[in-house]
Parts: C-alpha cells; structure tokens; sequence
C-alpha cells in the first residue's frame, strides 16, 4: 500500500520533480541520461536546462530522496559520469506522489462521466 | 565539437562561476559535461535547434543563480530572519539612512566643519545604532551596515564636495587678534569685500566669498576687526 501524499508530501511535486525520480525508478541513471529520459517520459514537453536539473537533484539529494551512486574517491580525477538512483525514501515519495495524482484523475474521470 | 559549440562551453564554465562555492564543487563539472554533450547532441540538428538549446539552458542558468544563491543566504542565516527580525533590520537600515541624511543635511551647511562634535555625535549614535540591533538581527548584517554607515560619513567628510568647504576650513584658521594682513594671506584665494587688500568697511568689517554663483552659494565669511586685530569670526551661510 503505498504512503499517502499528506504522510510524505507537504506540497505536490513539481513536473519536473516527478519526472526526475520517474526516470531513476528503473535504474540509476547520470545528468545527461536523466533529461533525456525526462523528455521520452513526458512527450518532449518537459525540457530540463542543466540548471534546473542540478538544481533539484541537489534538492533531493538533501532530501534524500536520490543518492549518489559509485561516488568516485576524492583522489580520483577521472571524468566518469556520476550516477544518481531512488533512495528508499524517493521511491515511497514517487508512489505517494502517483497514488495522489491517481486520485486526482479517478475524480476527474468520475465528474467527466457525470457531464451531460 | 564545433567552434561556435566551444565557445559556448566556455562562456557556460565562465556563468557557471557565478553559482555559489558550495553548489559549484558539487555540481560545476557535472554541469559542464552534459552541457557539452548537450551540445554535441543538439548541433546534429541544426543551429536553431542549437540557438534554441543555449536560450534554455542560460534561462535555467539564471533561475538557478538565482534560487542557489537564495538558497546560500538563508543557509547562513542571513534571510532566515523571524518577522521581528526583519522589522528591525529594516529599521536599522532606514535609522541609519536617516542619521546620514541629516547628516549630510548639516555637512551641506558648513556645520560639520565648524562644529567637529556633530561628526562625532552622529558617529556614536550610528555606532549605538549598530550595537543595539547587533543581538537582533545576524552580526554580519548589521555590522555590514554600520561599516557602510561609517565609510560613508568619513567620505563625506574627506571629499570637497563644493568650494564651500575649502572656504570654511581656511576660515577657521582665522583666529582672533589676527592682524589684517594675516587674514588677508588666509583667505587670499577668495573674493573680498572691500576689494582692496588691507582695507575695511565702514563697520570695520572684511567680508569674504567662495564663488560668485548666486542662489545657493552666496556664503559669506565675516570678519569684524577692532583697529587691525580680528575681534569677530562669523559664517553667513546662504
């Protein structure tokens, strides 16, 4: 059963936030790989800058809703992509977030089909 | 990767300095990179779908800057003011703001150079100012701007913002039991009344001016002697 939104959540997410943890759910992904997602999941019409997707990820790293994966060691200067994925956490935030736009949508359909 | 491409990558490391420190060792090179692969990507498409690409990107550029370097003030303390707090911070600023209006009111009229006490006053009440909002709103602010508060006032008092504080200082070297020919050297660089060196009104007076502007300016200085020694020193500020 997954965690309401008013247990979890203060507010709604924001598009891009729901997208963002969407495209991790299946697996950890880097920067460049997360607006690409983002953009196949929402039918091109969420286009993240690099700003606003640091920007959250920093935000839902202190959240903890991500985590840094493979964290390369101070000393190592390589290039390597670094790799965020759902923390336990963002992912009970993500189902919270999906049951209370389900919710949403079940009262929209219900009030639709009452419409003459 | 193109020039064009790579002088945006440039230009994008250079706006990217502009983040706060914190933000920019997390994130900077990360940013960097899927920029450039961004750009790699979308130049395959064209240069307005290229065009278009950097637009959005220096717009979520700037929105970043802006929310980041919100988030870093109130990280330290400095916006995460309670309502009282803010009140008095701005009050502080606004008691400060009119301790140097009146102030330069004063220095406007010659009285802050005839009167060293009013700069000192005005100073300790802005240093007073500062020490009582100090526990109330953070240190770093209030001492920021009592600094300012300061710096502005030793200005003002440093620069000739006119000619009419030249001519106040050279009076005030003007002493009492001075003869004739003595205030005349002081003042040598001013308009005076009678015209002729060593010669005094009727009433026994030399009077001196900094300019012949008209309205605003026509100061006077005064000197009231008793045969040929300095009795009487007066500013006649216009």
């Amino acid at each position: 059963m997954p965690d309401t939104p008013g247990r979890l959540l203060d507010e709604p997410l924001s598009e891009a936030t729901f997208f963002i943890l969407l495209s991790l759910a299946p697996a950890p992904s880097h920067g460049y790989a997360i607006i690409k997602n983002v953009q196949r999941l929402s039918d091109q019409r969420v286009l993240l800058s690099t700003g606003t997707l640091y920007g959250a990820i920093k935000r839902m790293l202190e959240l903890d809703w991500i985590v840094r994966v493979g964290d390369p060691a101070p000393d190592d200067t390589t290039r390597t992509p670094k790799t965020y994925a759902l923390s336990d956490l963002g992912r009970r935030v993500l189902a919270a977030e999906t049951s209370r736009l389900r919710a949403l949508l079940r009262v929209a359909e219900r009030y639709a089909e009452e419409l003459p | 990767m193109s020039a064009f491409a790579a002088c945006l990558c440039a230009a994008y490391r250079l706006l990217l300095g502009l983040y706060p420190r914190v933000f920019r060792d997390a994130f900077g090179l990360e940013m960097r990179a899927v920029f450039a692969e961004l750009l790699d990507d979308t130049a395959r498409r064209g240069p307005i779908a290229l065009l278009a690409v950097t637009a959005r990107e220096l717009g979520g550029l700037a929105r970043g800057l802006a929310r980041e370097h919100r988030a870093a003030l109130a990280q330290r303390g400095s916006l995460a003011l309670t309502p009282i707090q803010h009140v008095l911070n701005g009050a502080t600023l606004l008691l400060f703001g009119l301790l140097g209006g009146l102030y330069s009111l004063l220095e406007r009229y010659g009285a802050t150079l005839r009167y060293p006490l009013i700069t000192a006053g005005t100073l300790v009440c802005g240093l007073a100012i500062g020490a009582l909002v100090c526990w109330a709103i953070p240190r770093r602010r209030s001492l920021i701007a009592l600094a300012l508060f300061v710096a502005a006032i030793c200005c003002t008092q440093a620069i000739d913002w006119d000619s009419r504080k030249p001519f106040l200082r050279a009076l005030g070297r003007v002493q009492a039991g001075m003869h004739v020919a003595e205030v005349d050297g002081i003042m040598a660089s001013y308009m005076r009344w009678p015209a002729a060196p060593g010669r005094l009104s009727p009433a026994g007076q030399a009077t001196y001016r900094h300019t012949d502007q008209g309205w605003g300016d026509a100061d006077l200085g005064v000197v009231t002697f008793d045969g040929d020694r300095v009795v009487k020193i007066e500013f006649l500020p216009d």
